[in-house]
């Protein structure tokens, strides 16, 4: 597997924000599914045929959001499900093909250590407090710590294919939980 | 009118580290006791209004 070299110049926020883009393209290019998701695909990759209690044991991940977590990636079809031959009862997991090449990206930047990527997510999860952030919100905070001050055109421009409606809510709900501010006095 | 992060939110982001070498495998669904246990920092006060009772 050869990946072009990385940008060593590239600022840390600069380099989070191109992790969201390949951790939305591998959930399924959806930007509304939440950081904890992309935390399980990553922990199905790394221990490949793993079962859902193991999972639950490996992250602490609550049984029925865990239930919830893996319908939609299964759903999206990021992970397949197979029947265990030797235990009827137990369905084991499987990381999907598109879903494995653009998580590999991401975890380019995380020297390839599963462990690394999966504390950096929970990490950055827990800066939200009890908000539950999606990808979109975590493309919005790594833009903004990589470049600054922009205007909400700016950011649009940094974010995927969305209604404006969604994009204007997101940015809006995060000044509101006051992790973003507005610089009044600056012009568009 | 343009948009920033909240210097003390913009700080902790900055200080999450891409390389946890030598540390334990974080686990989901328990974030008040990482953010009262290991903040470094004062939490940040939206976070802060969310652990204290009302």
């Amino acid at each position: 597997m050869s990946f072009l070299p990385k940008d060593i110049t590239q600022s840390k926020a600069g380099k989070v924000a191109d992790v969201i883009d390949h951790l939305v393209d591998a959930l399924g290019g959806e930007p509304s599914c939440t950081l904890r998701r992309a935390v399980i695909l990553a922990d199905i990759d790394e221990h490949p045929g793993t079962t859902q209690t193991d999972i639950m044991e490996r992250t602490g991940a609550h049984k029925s959001a865990l239930n919830r977590d893996i319908e939609w990636l299964y759903d999206y079809g990021c992970v397949m499900r197979q029947q265990d031959p030797e235990d009827a009862r137990a369905i084991r997991l499987y990381i999907c093909g598109y879903a494995k090449k653009n998580l590999d990206h991401a975890l380019e930047t995380f020297d390839f250590s599963h462990k690394n990527l999966k504390n950096y997510l929970i990490s950055f999860i827990n800066l939200f407090g009890s908000h539950k952030p999606t990808l979109r919100d975590a493309k919005i905070i790594s833009t903004l710590g990589d470049q600054g001050t922009l205007s909400k055109q700016e950011i649009f421009d940094e974010l995927y294919n969305g209604s404006a409606t969604t994009q204007n809510r997101a940015i809006n709900h995060m000044v509101d939980l006051g992790f973003l501010k507005k610089r009044e006095n600056d012009e568009v | 009118m343009k948009f920033e992060l909240d210097k003390n939110f913009a700080e902790q982001f900055m200080s999450l580290s891409l390389d946890s070498a030598g540390q334990e495998p974080l686990r989901l669904d328990n974030h008040e006791v990482i953010q009262l246990e290991n903040a470094q920092k004062p939490i940040h006060p939206v976070l802060k209004s969310q652990f204290t009772p009302k």
